[in-house]
């Protein structure tokens, strides 16, 4: 009864997703209706031009950002116990960015993987700075770790403008990391995050059972002979690599992190074997739709994806933060 | 009444008054040396002495062109502008009873802004007299929606925080989106969303001195007020203040404050934190506290604003960056100082 219940919810997901995506595909200066996205070959130049070179590594790259940034909340969510942990809540996303932008100002030569190696590992030590001065006796209360990456986030992200604004540099090319937004995403950028993008959320989808373990309480996990410790830390680090890519591919797309796993919550229920598939397909319909929304509000003015995410975002962790705190 | 009971050690008081002296004096010193430093920097350099100099006795030089019409009017207003940021960070502090309540962390900066955004947005024709009450009026929406978050939830210290700042990420991504979606009407607006002093004139000064001097000097005399409601809803009241209506009174002006500053040189965020915390750090009463925020806000803010011409005279650093780089630290370490009354 639940599993049938399950699969039309993942059925409607995917279906949505699939809709979402080819009216992404359609829209913008040229426009490519639906009939012709069936039968593609008939195309002409510029529209071949438009939905080949500039469309489709454009929705690649924003489906596997939201993905990423939502199994990455999804396992900080669960292994911090905290529902307003969100990989932009706890400093991750910052660290990613301003190790980024820092690595295209001082090695202009490296490639994107290099890039996305460094991002994860600035993902790596903003999570740490945020976790090292949340803790206060040995305890990481929810709303203060909530703060103090909040805080380190508002930090770093002043010093990356400041970064841009003293050096000298393609504007351009690293505008992207702070924005959040795949405007100009070209197959290079989405060749080079999908194959890890792939592995990792391939890794994700396998550590469901993890997750509902650390679900427990940490005596019961213990006692079916389960490394809490271990696991716990493995997890965090893939949650931090998760988000790095998800920078590398998107830059910081405020509240994606947050909401999709919240949503997945709501529409499948309790068991992260479920969630976690849920989640990343949500992700990527966020991420999609905002980015779709954001060129036709107002054409040909485009807004970032990042902007539209955090208006949507920003009033459902207030709510949060209120339902949590009764 | 609580006059009384500050003043019942006189030697305290005594020492405390001297203590007030000594700060309030070294303030003034280096808040002259910072604002002559300032009149003097820029992409022509003006030598200190002659700045000084000028000051005194106008001359038919260049320098004497430059720093009349363009240097000091920026730094007066600099100077004006972190002393309103600063107070009202004092005075939120007080009437919330929260050490992380300020302008900028309230959303309160970003609600005005955004008003200011809308009105050069959709009505570019407007006069410029209106637009401190159109500031006034955004920062009011942000204290209310903030208040009202507070109101339903009975938020902790750090939850309050946490709220003011997702309501401040929510208001600068819609100004950065109105800002992307008219790029032209943009560029005719030199409002900036970082917060900067660059190419303020003698206009800009005119139509802010009168509002923040007014609220200045009304926050000077809410020393009391300030004293008691710092001591609790209940205190405050058996000593005969209704604490609600003090209470919006004084948002009222801190809100003022707030909006004023932030119609003359953008949201720059966290003076109103960094400097009443670090000066309740030695003078926790109000009577001297304001008079200091003041001073010491004036301060940070032209200091900040002659560092940026300093390192890139040209190209100027928006100084809302610098005061965010400075501010961002100092709030991780009063969040975590925080740990004993909001642990959740």
């Amino acid at each position: 009864m639940l599993l049938q219940k399950q699969s039309k919810v993942f059925a409607a997901l995917l279906l949505s997703l699939i809709v979402f995506s080819m009216w992404d595909l359609m829209v913008g200066q040229v426009h490519v209706s639906w009939l012709q996205l069936l039968h593609w070959k008939t195309l002409n130049h510029s529209q071949s031009l438009a939905l080949f070179e500039l469309r489709l590594p454009r929705l690649l790259v924003a489906g596997f950002s939201g993905a990423l940034f939502a199994a990455s909340g999804t396992i900080l969510q669960t292994v911090m116990r905290n529902p307003l942990a969100a990989p932009d809540i706890v400093g991750v996303t910052a660290g990613a960015s301003i190790i980024a932008v820092a690595a295209l100002l001082f090695f202009p030569n490296l490639s994107n993987m290099g890039i996305a190696w460094l991002a994860c590992f600035g993902a790596l030590a903003g999570f740490s700075l945020t976790f090292l001065f949340a803790r206060v006796n040995g305890d990481v209360a929810p709303t203060r770790l909530a703060l103090t990456g909040v805080a380190i986030g508002t930090t770093l992200l002043a010093g990356e403008h400041f970064l841009l604004l003293i050096l000298p540099v393609d504007i351009g090319s690293s505008l992207n990391f702070i924005a959040g937004s795949v405007y100009g995403a070209n197959w290079q950028r989405a060749l080079a995050i999908t194959p890890w993008a792939l592995i990792f959320l391939g890794v994700t989808l396998f550590l469901g059972r993890a997750l509902d373990l650390l679900a427990l309480q940490d005596d019961t996990s213990i006692g079916i002979g389960f490394n809490v410790k271990h696991m716990r830390m493995l997890l965090l680090l893939l949650a931090v690599i998760l988000a790095g890519l998800g920078v590398t591919g998107a830059g910081i797309l405020g509240f994606v992190g947050l909401i999709a796993p919240q949503i997945a919550r709501l529409i499948v229920g309790a068991k992260h074997q479920v969630i976690l598939p849920a989640a990343m397909v949500v992700g990527a319909l966020l991420v999609i739709l905002a980015d779709t929304l954001g060129r036709v509000i107002v054409p040909p003015a485009e807004l970032p994806a990042g902007i539209i995410t955090t208006i949507i975002g920003a009033p459902y962790f207030i709510y949060l933060l209120i339902r949590f705190s009764k | 009444m609580i006059e009384n009971t500050i003043d019942m050690g006189s030697a305290v008081s005594n020492k405390r008054f001297l203590l007030f002296v000594v700060l309030m004096a070294s303030g003034l010193v280096l808040l002259g040396i910072c604002m002559t430093a300032s009149m003097a920097s820029g992409p022509i350099m003006i030598p200190l002495k002659h700045a000084f100099a000028l000051l005194l006795h106008h001359d038919q030089s260049v320098d004497n062109t430059i720093l009349y019409s363009s240097r000091l009017p920026r730094t007066l207003i600099g100077a004006l502008a972190g002393a309103a940021f600063a107070v009202s960070g004092a005075i939120m502090q007080g009437i919330s009873r929260n050490p992380l309540a300020c302008p900028s962390l309230l959303g309160i900066n970003q609600g005005a802004a955004l008003c200011i955004i809308v009105m050069l947005l959709f009505f570019p024709t407007i006069s410029t007299a209106l637009f401190i009450p159109f500031a006034f009026m955004g920062g009011i929406l942000a204290a209310l929606l903030i208040y009202s978050i507070t109101a339903t939830a009975g938020l902790s210290p750090l939850r309050l925080a946490l709220a003011g700042i997702i309501v401040n990420a929510l208001f600068h991504a819609v100004s950065r989106g109105l800002l992307l979606l008219f790029p032209d009407e943009a560029q005719a607006t030199v409002f900036s969303i970082m917060g900067s002093l660059a190419g303020r004139s003698w206009m800009h000064f005119n139509m802010v001195l009168p509002w923040i001097l007014i609220g200045l000097i009304l926050s000077c005399f809410c020393y009391r007020q300030l004293n008691v409601l710092c001591l609790g809803d209940d205190e405050a009241q058996g000593l005969g203040l209704s604490a609600q209506t003090t209470q919006f009174i004084l948002m009222g002006i801190a809100v003022m404050l707030a909006a004023a500053a932030v119609s003359v040189v953008g949201p720059v965020p966290f003076i109103g934190l960094i400097i009443p915390s670090a000066i309740r750090y030695f003078m926790p009463d109000y009577k001297y506290l304001i008079p200091l925020s003041m001073v010491f806000g004036a301060l940070l803010l032209v200091f900040a604003d002659t560092l940026i011409r300093l390192i890139n005279p040209v190209v100027e650093i928006p100084v809302g960056i610098i005061a965010a780089l400075l501010g961002g630290p100092f709030f991780v370490i009063i969040a975590r100082s925080q740990a004993k009354g909001g642990a959740t």
